[in-house]
């Protein structure tokens, strides 16, 4: 009988390792949001990881942490919905033109009910007609930008604008700005949503294979159909709460938000369900854009290294998991 | 007779709908040419439109090659602007060819980059090209920060006259577009290297089983990209003399929706450099003409969205009829065989 060779131990505990890391690689985005805390910490003592400073990070993601939910439910159904960012701005704007002439109560349903609207549109050319998502959206926004910016001619809308609507998005209560209790409720709601009610179910099922779902009595046109009208009320409702922010409807407020959203959901989609969109990961990843980029002011990183450092740990945060993948062996999906 | 002439309207329909985009464009020129009969249909106006949309023919050509090989790449307008921002840099500094080389070798590396990370550690392409975009974005702002953020000053004139220079009456990016697709389409038509690239992007499996190398076609076209990307912000340099961290913004859109557009033309379904022409001509006449009309620029965007879902929408019913008139082929061969063997 042959011995086993001594590095046959050593080989093992390797080899356990490297089992271990595809479920490692499920909290590796956490680990790296707890490192990137860990040294915005010691950089900053005095600043960074102060309660006023945490607060204000949630503060800062409660806008783009309400588009990416949305998105996330596009993203877990396989639809790329690119007119998130063009429909803020749309909402922003309308929001502040309805304001001047109705009561803030009638104007913002009035506007969550144009991205109901954009949301039917995006999900009828989808998934009845069956374009693809993507130049849908595409198309979508890029005539919502036209809209926009012919709307109001480059120019802000800021007049006549009440002070309650502008309490909203500035006012806190218990030291925590009202935005934040807005992103958590609709993040419950999402999570319990998916997680917990045959919604999510069907939502995962439709994402996974569409074929299968529709043969199990899954009606799966309505699904994305929904998903759309999910995504287009949350970037909606994101662009009212932008112009209560800034107190006004800017043209060009919401561009930056389109790029962000899609990185949190991708960087979310590492964590958890590995290799699937998750509204948790997009929670996490958000939560990752914001503390990157208040730690990099804070640092006082001039803003365009902001941006290479935000392209290149996202493009290392998703490779690692890819790595990790690759090692392992398994294939996403 | 009556089920013939259904037919027989089918296989018109099939015919002239497969040209769809082409009559849009036909279309679109006719009206302008009625509303605006003394500007619209001249020669020289017609130049200008194809002047107008090299840069973006250019940069949209090297997007097909990306989509055809089934990746996205958003980074071509970033990698536009970086190589207009670079070629402004340096243009001051070095011989005029070796700083266009450079630059082009390093727009070259960026998509070699993004080709190698996709390829390598199995990202999603549309994930690391956001982040090559963000990373080049910044990389640009920095570049240019310690001039105000604009690069003008210090460029040769001779540089200059490439982009506003003709011959023979046709501007010079003109004849650069035209080469650049004409190598384009031979590649993608006539060579080896482009069935492959349509292999890999209609099933990648099946072509690692044909024994394509997937990796390498991947790569060739995050290359290829890249570097017409950058070949479109050098020749921005020179059609406007300066260069700015936003120059190359609106090409990532703007290229996607040509690209979009030619995919639903002639060969439905593909991503081809011919239909890449086309859906350019369309983006170039609507701009020439509604600007020729008056419209605002802004409304001009709303036309654009809706002509690409209109033309997306009647390649996809092409595509339901031609599909169903195959199944009726092959079930209808089906049955005249089996009848066949039933006289047998």
């Amino acid at each position: 009988m042959l011995s086993k060779p001594p590095w046959e131990a050593a080989c093992n505990t390797w080899r356990g390792a490297l089992r271990a890391l595809p479920k490692l690689r499920r909290y590796g985005i956490i680990v790296s949001l707890l490192l990137l805390f860990a040294i915005f910490s010691i950089m900053r003592p005095e600043i960074f990881p102060t309660t006023g400073n945490l607060i204000s990070i949630l503060k800062q993601i409660s806008l783009l942490g309400i588009l990416s939910a949305g998105l996330t439910v596009c993203l877990v159904l396989g639809d790329f919905d690119l007119s998130v960012a063009a429909v803020a701005t749309w909402s922003g704007v309308m929001v502040a033109a309805l304001l001047p002439q109705m009561s803030m109560w009638a104007a913002i349903p009035l506007v969550v009910a144009m991205g109901v609207g954009i949301g039917l549109v995006n999900g009828f050319f989808s998934a009845v007609v069956g374009i693809s998502p993507f130049i849908v959206t595409l198309a979508t926004q890029t005539m919502l930008r036209g809209l926009t910016l012919w709307y109001t001619g480059g120019y802000s809308l800021y007049s006549g604008i009440p002070k309650a609507f502008v309490r909203i998005g500035r006012g806190t209560a218990l030291g925590i700005p009202y935005l934040v209790y807005i992103m958590l409720l609709i993040y419950i709601l999402i999570y319990v949503a998916a997680n917990h009610m045959a919604f999510g179910k069907r939502l995962y099922a439709v994402g996974g294979n569409p074929t299968a779902s529709r043969y199990s009595g899954i009606r799966v046109i309505r699904v994305h159909l929904l998903g759309f009208v999910i995504s287009g009320v949350l970037a909606a409702l994101t662009g009212v709460l932008l112009a209560a922010r800034l107190s006004s409807g800017q043209p060009r407020a919401g561009e930056g938000l389109l790029l962000n959203a899609f990185a949190a959901c991708f960087l979310g989609a590492t964590a958890f369900r590995a290799g699937r969109f998750n509204i948790l990961g997009t929670f996490v990843g958000v939560l990752f854009i914001g503390v990157l980029n208040n730690g990099l002011v804070i640092l006082g990183v001039p803003f365009y290294l902001q941006y290479v450092i935000q392209g290149a740990i996202l493009i290392l945060a998703i490779a690692a998991s890819g790595l990790a993948r690759s090692l392992s062996g398994t294939k996403a999906h | 007779m009556k089920r013939s002439a259904k037919y027989r309207m089918e296989r018109i329909g099939l015919t002239v709908g497969r040209f769809g985009t082409v009559i849009g464009l036909l279309l679109l020129v006719t009206v302008f040419a009625i509303l605006k009969p003394n500007v619209f249909p001249t020669a020289r106006n017609l130049l200008n439109i194809l002047n107008q949309i090299s840069l973006l023919g250019i940069c949209a050509g090297s997007l097909t090659i990306c989509l055809a090989v089934g990746e996205f790449d958003l980074s071509v307008g970033a990698v536009a602007t970086l190589g207009a921002v670079l070629t402004a840099g340096w243009l001051p500094h070095m011989h005029p060819v070796l700083a266009v080389l450079a630059v082009l070798a390093i727009c070259l590396l960026v998509g070699l980059t993004n080709g190698l990370i996709i390829t390598t550690l199995r990202v999603s392409s549309f994930m690391t090209t956001l982040g090559m975009m963000t990373v080049l974005t910044g990389f640009s702002y920095w570049y240019t920060s310690g001039s105000g953020s604009i690069l003008y000053s210090g460029i040769p004139k001779w540089f200059l006259q490439i982009g506003k220079g003709s011959f023979l009456h046709i501007p010079y990016l003109v004849f650069v577009m035209s080469v650049v697709l004409i190598i384009l389409h031979m590649l993608m038509n006539h060579t080896s290297t482009g069935r492959h690239i349509y292999a890999v992007g209609g099933d990648a499996e099946a072509a690692r089983f044909a024994g394509i190398s997937v990796r390498g076609m991947k790569i060739f076209g995050f290359a290829l990209s890249g570097t017409l990307a950058g070949l479109t912000g050098v020749l921005l340099v020179a059609r406007l003399g300066l260069a700015e961290p936003t120059i190359g913004d609106r090409f990532l859109f703007d290229a996607f929706t040509v690209v979009f557009l030619g995919a639903a033309s002639i060969r439905i379904g593909q991503f081809h450099i011919l239909g890449t022409l086309i859906g350019a001509l369309i983006m170039g006449t609507i701009f020439n003409g509604f600007t020729l009309l008056d419209v605002p620029y802004h409304l001009q965007l709303v036309v654009q969205g809706a002509i690409l879902i209109a033309a997306v929408t009647a390649a996809g019913l092409w595509q339901g009829l031609s599909q169903s008139v195959r199944l009726r082929n092959v079930r209808g061969e089906y049955k005249s065989s089996e009848t066949r063997q039933d006289a047998e």
